[in-house]
């Protein structure tokens, strides 16, 4: 009945139906853009938010999400530059396809299968996550903490090799300390705050998120055009006219498709792997299990449809653990669970009981989105890869404005807007010298949750460890949660064994 | 070694957290109700984690010895761009949000683009002009002002 509602409600808004096509429009757009990651460009949204309700607000960043994921393969077809990471095995066919003329079927294959794989998510997503919440509702404080550390764990998809999983280590670290700063809601005592008034509530995540994400990015992006290192895009004349495959062509690729959908769905549950990974690992199985496999890298529909079915699944996937549980799992996630918390909610099983018009408007948000995708990337495609003319000095500089009035915008305090310019600086480090921004903002984001819930279980317990982790749920997720931590190095151990055999 | 300098800052800085903590900590005898409990495991980890990653990048810069990176300087522009930032929030107080912002825009015209001229400043007053419009009237997000004569004029405007 709920669900209904929201159809219902979110059909017959026209307020809704309008941000659907602003976020996708600019999801597109970010996507599209080089050096705007999708979780930069969700976070750039937030102050468009600040006068919104929370469902309309919600609707707009979903939108963003889905359309930032498709928005990386404009550039990655007509380019060979991918504008965001999981559009990268698209370049593999989809550029191949634009050298022999195809550009514009790569384009419309991309789209539709964007869309087919959003739609298909997003209702797995409405059916997964009830059943999440209902073993969510007898979780244990110890549970959740458990649970929140295997949202942890997604750093171990933020570094590709044993250093990089240091660094990222450290950065979730980081994060989670930055998130004790402010009053210890046991024993009311301020932490970390320096005899600063401002810091007793805490460090805000909102000007975390933005200065983190898009200020640090902005310097980067000087630091590497002052160097030379910048390889601007050779923005020649190209015809950017969208084709859709025909039905019968659509049709001989429903399998892969259909595969790619669920991989990326899967891949997308689970905390870190994301849409990067998603695209690649359905690229390789698409390739495995084709009739053409000697064709793939030649350009072929279906090295374009395997990708951009899977990353777009991906987005579904990640919101199940955000929805049902309150975990995001990548930073993209995390910037959107902000968000709830702006408005003073916590998703997980509760927000299903107690406001489930509100998740049901998310999810058929969303499901729309993926729909509108077809009719705005068909129609906009020429338009934004006009976008991509715009000079660096325009973009930067919008972007740090929009950074300064989305931190001040929160709460009209000029003290965010600083703790925006810190992470600015200390986001512009991270990025010079890999350490995985994401991490740190989902350490941050999680921090008071394993915190409060660890606490809380051991005070249950009469303080005795063994009494509050000793359950079977509990262990198992704390175990799995090692495994996926330690992942990297014996994967890196394994192939050092290999190569000396 | 830039980052070799980057890990060392995070280890000193998670010491002197550490000693702050142990400092402020209070006596409860039970640990968990102690403040600085949690932060402190976290500072422990942390120092772990970073002491490793200096071993490595040290190792690293040892075995390896890494090419210098290009020529070009660009931290002048880094450093300006930064200065810019801060003088951007500096000065919304007194300036307002739209005058402090056009001033940021043409600086950073400038430090990006490495020139400054007519279609840099027409850009530089039409984006904040855009954003003070469409955030301070439409979007109601209350911007600063400034003082003086500045607060009167940005009421006509948002």
């Amino acid at each position: 009945m709920d669900i209904l509602s929201a159809i219902h409600g979110v059909m017959t808004d026209p307020i809704s139906w309008f941000l659907m096509v602003v976020g996708v429009c600019a999801g597109v757009l970010f996507g599209a853009l080089p050096g705007i990651s999708t979780s930069m460009g969700v976070a750039l949204m937030l102050p468009f938010t600040y006068r919104l309700d929370v469902i309309h607000a919600l609707i707009l960043m979903v939108s963003v999400y889905c359309g930032g994921i498709f928005g990386g393969s404009i550039t990655a077809i007509m380019f060979n530059i991918p504008g965001t990471p999981e559009a990268t095995p698209t370049t593999f066919d989809g550029y191949k396809m634009t050298l022999k003329g195809e550009g514009g079927k790569a384009l419309g294959t991309a789209i539709l299968c964007s869309a087919f794989g959003g739609a298909f998510s997003v209702l797995m997503m409405a059916l997964i996550s009830p059943l999440l919440v209902k073993a969510a509702l007898n979780f244990s404080p110890a549970d959740y903490a458990a649970v929140a550390f295997l949202g942890l764990s997604a750093v171990a998809g933020l570094g590709h090799g044993p250093k990089e999983q240091l660094k990222a280590i450290l950065s979730v670290l980081l994060g989670l300390l930055l998130a004790t700063v402010g009053i210890d809601a046991i024993t009311g005592v301020p932490r970390f705050t320096f005899g600063s008034p401002a810091l007793l509530g805490g460090i805000k995540f909102i000007p975390v998120m933005i200065g983190a994400f898009a200020g640090g990015e902005v310097l980067r992006q000087i630091e590497s055009r002052k160097k030379g290192l910048m390889i601007g895009i050779e923005l020649f004349r190209k015809d950017v006219t969208t084709r859709f495959p025909s039905l019968r062509e659509f049709l001989e690729i429903k399998w892969t498709i259909l595969k790619s959908a669920l991989i990326g769905l899967g891949i997308g549950i689970l905390p870190g792997a994301g849409a990067t990974i998603a695209a690649f690992v359905s690229y390789g199985v698409a390739k495995r299990s084709s009739k053409h496999r000697d064709k793939f890298g030649t350009g072929i529909m279906e090295g374009v449809a395997a990708p951009e079915t899977a990353n777009n699944a991906s987005t579904g996937g990640a919101m199940v653990p955000l929805l049902s549980l309150g975990i995001p799992g990548s930073g993209t996630t995390a910037v959107i669970l902000g968000i709830f918390l702006m408005y003073g909610l916590q998703p997980g099983p509760l927000l299903y009981a107690n406001n489930p018009k509100l998740v049901y408007s998310i999810i058929v948000g969303m499901f729309f989105a993926n729909i509108l995708m077809i009719f705005l990337g068909r129609l906009g495609a020429r338009l934004f890869v006009e976008f991509l003319r715009l000079p660096y000095y325009v973009i930067g500089t919008t972007i740090i404005l929009l950074s300064v009035i989305g931190s001040y915008g929160l709460d009209n305090d000029i003290d965010d807007v600083w703790i925006c310019l810190v992470f600015m600086i200390i986001g512009y480090f991270m990025r010079k010298y890999d350490f995985p921004v994401a991490a740190l903002v989902l350490g941050l984001v999680l921090g008071k949750l394993i915190e409060n819930n660890l606490r809380r279980a051991l005070i249950i317990s009469g303080f005795s460890w063994s009494n509050a982790l000793l359950r079977p749920l509990t262990i198992s997720l704390i175990l799995l949660t090692i495994f996926m931590l330690l992942w990297p190095y014996i994967k890196a151990l394994r192939s050092k064994e290999v190569k000396a055999d | 070694m830039g980052d070799l300098i980057f890990e060392i800052s995070v280890l000193g800085i998670a010491i002197f957290l550490y000693a702050a903590g142990v400092t402020l900590d209070s006596k409860n005898p039970i640990s968990v109700m102690r403040p600085y409990w949690w932060p402190k495991m976290i500072l422990i980890l942390i120092l772990i984690a970073s002491f490793a990653l200096i071993l490595t990048s040290v190792r690293e810069l040892w075995v390896y010895r890494r090419p210098r990176e290009a020529s070009k300087k660009a931290w002048p522009w880094l450093l300006a761009q930064t200065v810019n930032i801060i003088l951007l929030v500096a000065l919304q107080n007194l300036l307002g949000f739209l005058v402090s912002a056009i001033i940021f825009s043409i600086v950073s015209s400038f430090i990006i683009d490495g020139k400054l001229k007519a279609v840099h400043i027409f850009i530089s007053f039409a984006i904040p002009f855009g954003l003070t419009l469409f955030f301070g009237s439409v979007m109601g997000v209350v911007l600063p002002r400034g003082v003086g004569f500045l607060r009167e004029l940005s009421f006509l405007i948002y």
